[in-house]
């Protein structure tokens, strides 16, 4: 047998390593394939899927489970959209919150925690993100996925070097095009995300949505945070919204959708639908530049301590408490501005009432904590 | 879409393919490192991991 | 001679009295209003939701030109910049103050009382809201203004400057009370 060179034996050695350590490295990130546990509560009627809007969604991972919550009084329906951006942890907390513990008095909430499934799978390279994250609850410690700003690179590849928004063609970053919202309308035989923004299109049509409100956050340094964003049709309500919830000490701005920006939300839903969309951010500093160490703890506890120099330091316009911007008290703001946009609406349309009961206030979120209000 | 992205996923056959073949060629320990480096993430992308 | 003198004296601290209110309490507006922005900021649809609350009927026309302000008594101008609201309006800032100063100049020209409202709070304070802000607070013949949005005196100081009635509400929903004092309803004035 030919004595192998010192070359070949060192090449077959870094391929068994390069092998290890992709298994090792495939372990970990297959880890986040697994779904979130999600315990319905009393006032979940139905559970479905969004592949029931748009079958080419079946067996993908942008089939996103959804939540069917209706009151024993007929009245109007609600949509609340969570984890568009799987990286936005409030908005899928907060739908979690009203899967696992709200009732409807009157009408019909339905509520997507995971909106874009595919992207709970993973998380954006380079940034250092947790995968996951605890909450503690009665029954326990739970785990809850921390995902990436988009769907999952493995689900949709190539990326275009530049994204062509449809119909539109508004001009995007190539990256965009995994961007749930960004892909508004929607095409059922577009990519996997324009067919799963065609889906909850879908939704809102068939359901008869009177009223869809998308969950977001963003970096403290973002101008838009702690705000409302409106469609035209949904201005007053909106601004009778952020009145109510002064009285409750929340402050939002109100910020109106642009009707030059396609592909968001609160512009298509509005457009092509009868229902009024808001959307609602709050601030994330896990999300934001200027952030120290990345961690769950930061995603937990909001707590960073060079965002608060940049506060104190004055020079910087960045929306951050000193004492941090806990996912607690980003959840209880979402939470707060769910009802008030819902009390807006019944008290403006009262032959279609939609009431939720059971909801925490923010000041119970506070004090009780986000576990409080999971199963 | 899905012509489009299984073209790429054997293109990125094609690459690990010749980098397999260059670090068996290669002689320099360095330049075999790297390419065993770069095997991972096209491995795992191939196999629709990450 | 001495019940003159009395009698003067009496005339001249009652005359002085009236004079002892604030300025607040001097100047009134009249329908009808319309309401403007200055930086394109969605708080005209505040502004628009306070006046009714108060009963002060009024048109909203966030990109008003100063063709708009015929028969118009009185101009309310929201201050507060908002890049989604130039983005939809499609306007650089240049084009938004160029406009707003045009609403000041017509409102000027025409002698039309301008009350600017600053409803945003802090979130429209800053870089890019202050150049909006500082142009209609100077402009301005009375303001009403959220404290959070004054905490460093800015509309204060502008206020003293230019000797003009300041309204500072703890809330948004505070500015009802100096909007209905503003514009008395008839049975009201009696």
């Amino acid at each position: 047998m030919p004595r192998l060179q010192a070359h070949t034996v060192r090449a077959l050695a870094l391929l068994v390593g390069a092998s290890v350590v992709s298994t090792v490295a495939g372990v970990e990130f297959a880890q986040m394939w697994e779904a979130d546990r999600v315990l319905p509560g009393d006032g979940v009627v139905r559970i479905g899927r969004l592949s029931e809007y748009h079958p080419g969604l079946r067996n993908t991972r942008y089939d996103a489970m959804v939540y069917y919550l209706e009151g024993e009084r007929p009245g109007g329906t609600a949509l609340v959209l969570g984890g568009t951006h799987p990286n936005e942890t409030a908005g899928f907390m907060a739908a979690l919150v009203l899967v696992e513990r709200s009732v409807v008095a009157s009408g019909r909430v339905v509520v997507i925690p995971q909106a874009c499934n595919s992207g709970f799978t993973c998380t954006d390279p380079l940034e250092a993100y947790p995968q996951s994250f605890p909450v503690a609850t009665a029954s326990g410690v739970r785990t809850f996925r921390y995902g990436a700003r988009a769907a999952n690179w493995v689900d949709q590849w190539p990326d275009p070097l530049v994204f062509m928004q449809y119909p539109s063609n508004q001009q995007l970053s190539g990256f965009e095009t995994r961007n749930l919202n960004r892909a508004y309308p929607g095409r059922p035989d577009g990519t996997l995300t324009e067919q799963a923004a065609f889906a909850i299109m879908q939704l809102i049509r068939r359901e008869e949505v009177d009223v869809a409100i998308d969950l977001h956050e963003a970096a403290p340094e973002f101008p838009n945070v702690n705000a409302i964003v409106t469609h035209e049709k949904g201005r007053d309500l909106a601004a009778q919204a952020v009145l109510a919830l002064e009285f409750e000490d929340l402050q939002y701005s109100l910020e109106l959708s642009p009707d030059n920006f396609r592909g968001l939300s609160h512009r298509e839903w509005g457009d092509r639908t009868e229902a009024i969309p808001f959307l609602m951010e709050t601030s994330n500093p896990i999300q934001g530049r200027l952030r120290g160490k990345t961690s769950a703890e930061l995603l937990v506890t909001g707590s960073d301590s060079l965002y608060a120099r940049a506060v104190r330091s004055g020079v910087m316009r960045v929306t951050y408490d000193v004492g941090g911007e806990p996912l607690k008290r980003r959840v209880g703001r979402h939470l707060a501005g769910i009802l008030a946009l819902l009390e807006a609406y019944s008290a403006t349309y009262g032959e279609r009432p939609i009431m939720l009961a059971n909801v925490p206030s923010y000041e119970e979120m506070i004090t009780a904590g986000l576990g409080a209000f999971l199963r | 879409m899905v012509l489009l992205h299984w073209t790429y996923v054997v293109l990125a056959a094609v690459i690990v393919y010749l980098v397999v073949r260059e670090l068996f060629d290669q002689k320099d320990w360095r330049t075999q490192l790297t390419l065993a480096l770069v095997l991972i993430p096209l491995v795992l992308r191939i196999l629709h991991v990450k | 001679m001495n019940n003159a003198i009395r009698l003067g004296a009496i005339t001249a601290l009652l005359c002085s009295c009236t004079l002892l209110g604030t300025a607040e309490g001097d100047l009134r507006l009249k329908e009808p209003v319309l309401i403007t922005s200055a930086g394109q900021s969605a708080d005209v649809s505040m502004a628009e939701l306070l006046c009714k609350k108060a009963g002060v009927k009024a048109t909203v026309l966030p990109m008003a030109r100063e063709s708009d302000l015929k028969e118009v008594k009185t101009l309310i101008i929201v201050a507060g910049f908002s890049s989604k609201g130039l983005g939809a309006a499609g306007v650089s800032r240049e084009e938004e103050m160029e406009r707003v100063q045009g609403m000041i100049s017509g409102a000027g020209k025409n002698k039309i009382p301008i009350l600017m409202m600053h409803i945003g709070g802090m979130a429209r304070r800053g870089g890019q809201s202050d150049d909006f802000n500082k142009a209609a607070a100077e402009a301005a013949d009375c303001m009403i203004v959220v404290k959070q949005g004054d905490e460093d005196q800015l509309f204060s100081n502008i206020a003293a400057q230019r000797k003009v009635p300041l309204h500072l509400v703890d809330k948004m929903s505070g500015a009802v009370v100096p909007l209905k004092e503003l514009f008395p309803k008839e049975e009201e004035k009696k």
